[in-house]
């Protein structure tokens, strides 16, 4: 079955990636090819595996279900909000949240876990930024 | 005679003692580096160039600090590699692929120290043929055209056919997915946006960083959050330590091989270490045929790459040296070193700066020893890694692959696109699609597009331009060799075998 | 309401222009390169930062950080929209980038979405074969370019309407054909394209003069001519410029400096006296010199004109080569 589904939305990947592609326009050329075919034969690709897995598809995977399946709903919300407030907040806030919450979630103590966040957080942004002069934000709140 | 008493004088130069002192510092800081998961030679490079050029130092002691680095960072990449499944760049892809499963299989010591060493080797040939033909191999540089390129990805391609995997439909579907990501961005013929959906973030396309640390480093994280095991990592007995000689004799010449066709790769301008490791990788699966464990800990699988990644760092210093055009991304960063320094690197690089040109070999003579040094100590304390607890493996996982993407291009666009892609990449990999070919699909897509449509452009559109010189028809040749060779020496080979049975009778 | 006073007497003092210099300061002075760190706008931030320490103009080192994307596209997208008016940060752009404004990859944003501030130096496009091609100076090529046009494969560094592009386009037109019917190869770079003229495969480069230095030294290439108004210093002294062989094609590549479109005229009038006081200094000309520059200083109006003027000029030749609409 998701197999199946699988191909169903490679099949749509294609067909929305020739589509796009069909749009391209381009001045003019100086080689026969252009940007077009390659695209077009990259979908085209694409849409026969497609059908084949469709017609032949493999075993069932096994998904994360239960605990596991919420687990990684959470650590994916964790990380897109850690996408999204990395800037406006800075590294060190966010990375305290995220590393002392994953910690948490995943069973180590309360204690341990605040304890872990925090010294990736602080001295871990000083060991970046200063030490190894990686460009970190500073959060823009705080500017 | 004449190379050996430049390269006496340029030992003068890598032996005084600071510059000793930053070839062991840049060796140390860029192992550890290149240990972090998602943080490779690229970063390791930028991070420690604006303090190279901070400190005034003289431009060849920065040059030797740095290349240090991007050869530490070369080896160190292999750890986060084997350990976590987490590459670093696009030349440790292929390391993962027998390297991990020969740590969960208890042997995580033994790949740490098998890769060191195939690493020593691939470095040392690549200096040493530098040392000796470098300057003829610019030479060979210049004679690749496009057409050349062109036809050297097929044999790229052709090699690959072995990967196939547990499916060969879903390898293709992996490669082919591969292949679109390269289409994303300015078409670099027409100057056109491709698939850009009018975002200035896209016009550059997907970086090969993120396109690596979202693959392997965000899906790893899910993968490790879901998977069986426990607390720990997959393998909780570290296994015996050491690597016996007799192990590593047995794959002389796996490491042989690697090493020089990495070289030529590396040498090659626009092909680096991640054409090199998958090349070899490919070659030697074929080689082994039906002897062959790929993809399940394989020490060939794991050897063969290691030794090609770090013989294609040596094979592109040569166009960085002699003609002043990167070979591989890093070098790229390093070319830009040595402008900053007020260094035009080219032809005339060895005549006009030897101190610099042939201190730099030097330093990197002493820099492969000392990283075999360095490394094969940490190998015990690298395998531990592998015995952290999960709770705490995961978040740093993933704070270190958010500062190996911000930190390059400082967008949180990528860091999205890093999300995206690793989504995509646990559920590729839950589907049984193998993340290698999409990394392969992304590297080579570009390098064959781009050059196919240059031939032609030069052509006028006459195909012929692909089959004209014999370094064209050489490698059609090779590719159509590796695609059929295998299947006809394996019936030769079961006949040898039926041929004994029926002797035994 | 002390505060508000003090402002206010900053204000007037600056409309007087008596002291503009006190009203602002940076704080944390910082250049962004809009490209990953080693490549030209890189450079330009260095000439910057370096320029303005060594000239005594900025006391405090300048941080340079990157923003890789589209040519500067990125960068400018975001001077437009969550820095809009950072009196702190400058953001090197090129030749490049104009071109890029002109025909409208910048997304929405036009040349009045900036403040252009200052510029670091200039660069000149050159018209390079190799050192055994036949064609003597740029009369010979063009004829033969007359005579066959296909026969002769132009590559460069840039896709079609880049700036190697344009140059290569400005060459055919002088040779008096179509630059749409002349043989073009696209490459990633001045590195792959003179490895591709080293080894036979395109015959004429239109690259950048400051590039050639190491490969005129060896004796592998030819400059047929420059494309500056006037002939350069040594050591390109020698190479003849295309005007004076009776071609009317220059290309300027020149690199500089802005800033958001909604910083303060404190902050701006700031950094220009800051500019103009540095380019007159010896330390500035060797940092420049030293970077592969040419000289060409132009700060504030004088240099918001001539982007304005240098961008027109881009759309028009767009226009005309059939890119844009």
């Amino acid at each position: 079955m998701s197999d199946r589904v699988f191909a169903v939305v490679l099949l749509l990947l294609a067909a929305g990636y020739a589509w796009v592609a069909w749009q391209i326009e381009v001045p003019f050329q100086y080689e026969p090819l252009g940007p077009k075919p390659w695209p077009l034969l990259l979908a085209a690709l694409l849409a026969v595996c497609a059908l084949v897995v469709l017609v032949r598809p493999g075993r069932e995977p096994g998904w994360p279900r239960g605990v596991e399946m919420r687990r990684s709903l959470l650590l994916l919300l964790l990380l897109v909000l850690y996408a999204l407030l990395f800037q406006p907040l800075g590294y060190m806030i966010t990375t305290f949240v995220v590393c002392a919450g994953l910690a948490f979630m995943l069973g180590a103590g309360l204690l341990y876990a605040l304890g872990f966040g925090l010294l990736v957080a602080v001295p871990g942004f000083f060991l970046f930024t200063d030490v190894l002069k990686l460009n970190l934000p500073w959060g823009e709140v705080f500017r | 005679m004449e190379v050996l008493s430049a390269l006496g004088s340029g030992f003068l130069v890598a032996l005084t003692p600071l510059n000793l002192a930053m070839i062991l510092f840049g060796c140390f800081t860029g192992t550890l580096i290149g240990a972090l998961p998602g943080i490779g030679p690229i970063n390791g490079v930028a991070i420690l160039m604006p303090i190279a050029y901070a400190l005034n130092f003289p431009p060849e002691t920065a040059l030797i600090l740095l290349t240090g680095v991007y050869y530490g960072a070369e080896y160190g990449g292999r750890v986060s590699s084997i350990l976590l499944n987490v590459p670093g760049d696009a030349g440790a892809v292929m390391t993962t692929l027998d390297g991990n499963p020969m740590a969960r299989q208890g042997k995580a010591a033994e790949a740490l120290a098998l890769s060191c060493w195939s690493s020593f080797i691939g470095g040392t040939t690549a200096i040493i043929l530098l040392t000796l033909i470098g300057p003829l191999l610019a030479k060979l540089a210049i004679a690749f055209g496009p057409a050349e390129y062109v036809a050297l990805m097929v044999f790229a391609f052709a090699t690959l056919a072995s990967m196939v995997g547990t499916s060969a439909v879903k390898t293709l579907i992996g490669a082919t997915i591969g292949l679109m990501i390269a289409t994303v961005g300015v078409d670099s013929g027409t100057g056109v946006n491709r698939f850009t959906f009018g975002s200035p973030n896209l016009f550059d396309g997907i970086d090969f960083l993120v396109v690596v640390i979202g693959l392997f480093g965000i899906s790893e994280l899910f993968t490790l959050l879901h998977e069986e095991g426990g607390e720990f990592l997959g393998a909780t007995k570290l296994g015996r330590s050491t690597l016996k000689m007799a192990d590593l004799l047995a794959l002389k010449w796996t490491i042989v091989r690697s090493s020089l066709v990495g070289f030529i790769i590396g040498v090659l301008p626009g092909t680096g270490a991640s054409v090199a490791s998958a090349v070899t990788y490919g070659m030697e699966q074929r080689i082994a045929g039906a002897s062959g464990r790929f993809g399940e800990g394989d020490p060939r699988g794991l050897a063969a790459p290691e030794a090609a990644n770090n013989a294609s760092a040596g094979g592109s210093l040569v166009p960085m040296l002699t003609l002043g055009v990167p070979g591989s991304g890093t070098t790229a960063i390093l070319l830009g070193v040595l402008l900053l320094f007020n260094i035009q690197p080219g032809p005339l690089l060895f005549t006009q700066q030897p101190d610099l040109a042939w201190g730099l070999i030097a330093s990197m003579y002493i820099g492969n020893v000392a990283l075999l040094v360095i490394n094969l100590p940490l190998v015990g304390i690298f395998a531990r890694l592998i015995m952290l607890p999960k709770a705490y493996l995961i978040p740093v996982i993933a704070v270190l692959t958010f500062i190996g993407v911000f930190s390059v291009s400082g967008s949180t666009f990528d860091l999205y696109m890093m999300l995206a892609l690793g989504v995509l990449g646990f559920l590729l990999r839950k589907l049984n699609v193998s993340l290698a070919p999409v990394i392969l699909g992304v590297v080579l897509g570009e390098i064959f597009e781009d050059n196919l449509r240059r031939a032609l452009s030069i052509s006028g559109g006459d195909w012929k331009v692909l089959f004209e010189t014999p370094a064209t028809i050489l490698l059609w040749v090779l590719a159509v060799l590796i695609l059929f060779l295998p299947s006809l020496l394996g019936r030769f080979g079961r006949r040898k075998v039926e041929d004994t049975e029926t002797a035994a009778d | 309401m002390q505060h508000f006073r003090a402002l206010a007497l900053a204000a007037t003092a600056l409309a007087f222009s008596i002291a503009p210099a006190l009203a602002f300061e940076p704080d944390s002075p910082e250049c962004i390169a809009p490209a990953k760190p080693g490549g030209g706008f890189d450079l330009t931030c260095r000439i910057a930062a370096e320029g303005l320490k060594a000239s005594g103009q900025l006391d405090q080192p300048m941080r340079v950080t990157f923003m890789p994307g589209g040519i500067g596209a990125v960068a400018y997208n975001h001077m437009n929209t969550t820095r809009n008016d950072d009196g702190n940060a400058i953001v090197a752009f090129s030749g490049g980038s104009l071109l890029n404004l002109a025909q409208g990859k910048f997304g929405q944003f036009g040349v009045d979405d900036a403040r252009w501030l200052a510029s670091a130096g200039t660069d000149y496009g050159a018209i390079v074969v190799k050192a055994d091609a036949p064609w003597k100076d740029l009369k010979e090529l063009l004829d033969a370019m007359k005579s066959d046009l296909t026969s002769i494969v132009v590559g460069a560094g840039g896709t079609i309407g880049s700036q190697d592009w344009m140059k290569a386009a400005l060459l055919a037109q002088a040779a008096g054909a179509d630059p749409k019917q002349m043989r073009y190869v696209a490459f990633e770079g001045g590195g792959e394209s003179i490895t591709n003229l080293l080894g036979g495969h395109i015959q004429v480069y239109t690259g950048d003069i400051s590039e050639q230095g190491p490969h005129i030294e060896a004796g592998e290439v030819r400059v047929l001519a420059v494309l500056a108004p006037e002939r350069l210093p040594a050591p390109y002294d020698q190479i003849p410029t295309a005007v004076e062989q009776g071609a009317d094609v220059t290309w300027e590549i020149i690199r500089g400096y802005y800033m958001g479109p909604k910083v303060s005229d404190e902050a701006y009038d700031w950094w220009v006296d800051h500019f103009e006081a540095m380019y007159g200094t010896p330390e500035y000309a060797k940092v420049r010199e030293d970077k592969g520059l040419f000289e060409l200083n132009m700060a504030g109006d004088e240099l918001t004109k001539y982007v304005k003027e240098r961008v027109a000029f881009y759309k028009d030749l767009a226009q005309k080569a059939g890119l844009t609409q």
